[in-house]
């Protein structure tokens, strides 16, 4: 019997559009005939149709009996309305005989039946889905242009609102997660600890559940739910991709000013195909450049600087500081080999990375002394002209270093003869 | 800081030292090349030569791109192409013998890029004939040295006859071990 009853439930996608059908066309033809004063639409015809609007009300309070079902107003209501629709249809074949209480109810059940009808496709196709294309088109109409970088604020937070924030706002925790600002996203689920993978292209513990199939019990959202549309499932792959950056993007520097520096044979690239951050490198003309030609060339573009390179460009000097303090997101700076000198020396403790080699701004001494060995270029000196062992001919093959002093000897032997007793030849030279 | 020998047009310290230079100057791809090392004779006599001509260039090499600030972002490797036995081969005297090839097993050295410093990774047996453990093959190093250059060797492809191929082929793993 229960699986009898079942398959009726099933029966209700199909059943649902008889009463549709019917209803509509019995409401338009009382109209008709009410404006004209013609009778009524004969019984059988309203008593078929109150029928079928029972049948589909019925098997779709059977279908809800089914579990997979997750309770929200669209379902609710198409459910109130559904059951109204079906009493209202069946009160109407039974006040047939007065046709105006008839008329009056068959107006009722119409109206019920259109709001039962809409929230059932809400239910299945999703919200907007018959004027989605006609928001799409007078959303193009307003000629953005596009937007090259996805943004967190304008491009993810809203479908998170959207799709998301049923479970995962202040209202509903599930699963301990929040997704209505970026501390909760970084703070994460329990299950999954922080929602995202800030700073990394992949692994992402939301995508991957987006990416699940939707009968996967850990798919998101959760199948019956609105779903991601594939562009929104895109968008946010592709600011995940980035690392997440929950700030304002990035904007391109002006194409023109790369291609100025560029012109004048300075490296330009931005750090990754996915960036507008910028890596600056003035190696080829550096020895050319100064404060004044190197200012005017990045100003236009400070604000993509991530790294610049000014080695070895004897010109530039403290004079160059008021440019620097200009670059909000610089993290590496090579000043090797300028003429930088103290003066600047606070300011750059700004940057997370700044290369000083070479420069009046000494850095801490060598820490291990094998650099302080190597640094001190020339202090081992060659000491001999002849083996201190035989007194012949020196060979550069042959060489040890003793006390800081380099010895060269004849032949590979007389090493380890001197090695015996060192003081003894040395003595002996 | 190379030795004298960077003086001198050709040598492996000058050599090390216009590494540097063309790193400064933003080269991306730079190699040396240290002839002379197959011994199969005269090996005592004349690797005395080989190592001393690289020895003080390569270190100072390193040191200079460091002081520098440009080893953090160069990867220097430091390879033959096959390792040489542990035993003698022709006549064994105690000033001259030779050593046959031995792909087996052999060392490697990298430094910079984001390589962990200091560190020995892999064993040979005690007879340095095979190896005992954490083999790395070639392609384990180059999808290392990959992983270091921002690229992943799994999805780095090029058309090649007809098919995507990969730098790495069907093989390789990143050995994190030496990674910083």
């Amino acid at each position: 019997m229960s699986l009898l009853l079942e398959f009726f439930g099933r029966l209700h996608p199909m059943l649902l559009h008889l009463p549709i059908g019917m209803l509509c066309a019995l409401g338009i033809y009382e109209f008709r005939a009410w404006r004209k004063g013609d009778p009524p639409a004969p019984r059988f015809w309203v008593s078929l149709a109150a029928a079928c609007a029972a049948f589909a009300a019925g098997s779709g309070w059977q279908l809800h009996q089914e579990p997979g079902y997750v309770e929200d107003f669209a379902l609710e209501w198409h459910e109130r309305l559904g059951i109204a629709t079906g009493l209202s249809a069946i009160l109407c074949a039974m006040l047939y005989n007065n046709v105006t209480r008839y008329r009056k109810v068959l107006l009722l059940s119409v109206a019920t039946m259109l709001g039962a009808g809409h929230y059932g496709g809400t239910m299945t196709h999703g919200e907007d889905f018959i004027f989605e294309p006609l928001l799409r088109l007078a959303a193009n109409n307003e000629s953005q242009p596009p937007a090259s970088v996805v943004s967190y604020e304008r491009d993810i937070a809203p479908v998170f609102k959207a799709k998301c924030s049923k479970c995962h706002s202040a209202s509903k925790q599930k699963g301990g997660l929040r997704l209505d600002a970026p501390e909760w996203i970084l703070k994460g689920g329990k299950n999954d600890g922080a929602a995202v993978n800030v700073g990394h292209p992949d692994g992402h513990p939301i995508l991957e559940r987006i990416l699940l199939d939707l009968e996967d019990e850990d798919h998101m959202p959760p199948e019956g739910k609105r779903q991601l549309t594939l562009e929104e499932t895109d968008l946010i792959a592709e600011w995940l991709q980035l690392g997440a950056p929950f700030g304002p993007p990035l904007a391109a520097a002006d194409a023109a000013a790369v291609q100025r520096l560029r012109d004048n044979l300075v490296h330009v690239q931005t750090i990754s195909t996915e960036s507008n951050k910028l890596y600056v490198d003035f190696a080829a003309t550096a020895t050319d450049i100064n404060n004044q030609i190197v200012t005017e060339l990045l100003m236009p573009i400070k604000d993509n600087i991530v790294e610049l390179s000014l080695a070895r460009a004897v010109q530039i000097d403290d004079g160059i500081m008021p440019l620097i303090a200009q670059m909000p997101r610089l993290e590496i700076l090579s000043l090797v080999g300028t003429s930088i000198t103290a003066a600047s020396e606070v300011a750059l403790k700004e940057i997370a990375t700044v290369h000083l080699f070479d420069t009046a701004i000494q850095s801490e001494q060598p820490s291990d002394a094998l650099a302080t060995e190597i640094l001190a270029e020339g202090e081992i000196k060659l000491t001999n002209s002849e083996c201190p062992v035989t007194g012949e001919m020196i060979d550069p093959k042959y060489t040890i270093v003793y006390q800081g002093e380099e010895i060269q000897f004849c032949c590979p032997n007389c090493p380890k003869t001197f090695w015996e007793d060192p003081e003894k030849y040395l003595g002996a030279k | 800081m190379y030795g004298k020998d960077v003086h001198t047009q050709g040598s492996f310290a000058s050599n090390c030292l216009r590494a540097r230079r063309l790193a400064e100057r933003g080269v991306r791809f730079i190699q040396l090349f240290h002839r002379g090392w197959d011994q199969h004779n005269n090996l005592p006599n004349e690797t005395k030569g080989q190592t001393s001509a690289v020895d003080r260039a390569q270190a100072a090499l390193v040191k200079d791109l460091k002081r520098r600030g440009l080893l953090d972002d160069t990867i220097i490797l430091w390879a033959g192409e096959f390792g040489r036995s542990v035993y003698s081969q022709g006549a064994l005297t105690k000033t001259n013998y030779g050593r046959d090839h031995h792909p087996r097993c052999f060392s490697v050295w990298l430094a910079g890029g984001g390589i962990k410093p200091g560190i020995v990774y892999g064993k040979t047996d005690d007879h340095s004939y095979n190896i005992a453990e954490n083999p790395v093959s070639v392609h384990d190093l180059h999808a290392t040295m990959l992983h270091c250059l921002g690229f992943d060797h799994k999805r780095l492809g090029y058309f090649h006859q007809g098919r995507e191929m990969r730098l790495t082929d069907v093989f390789g793993n990143v050995i994190k071990p030496i990674l910083q």
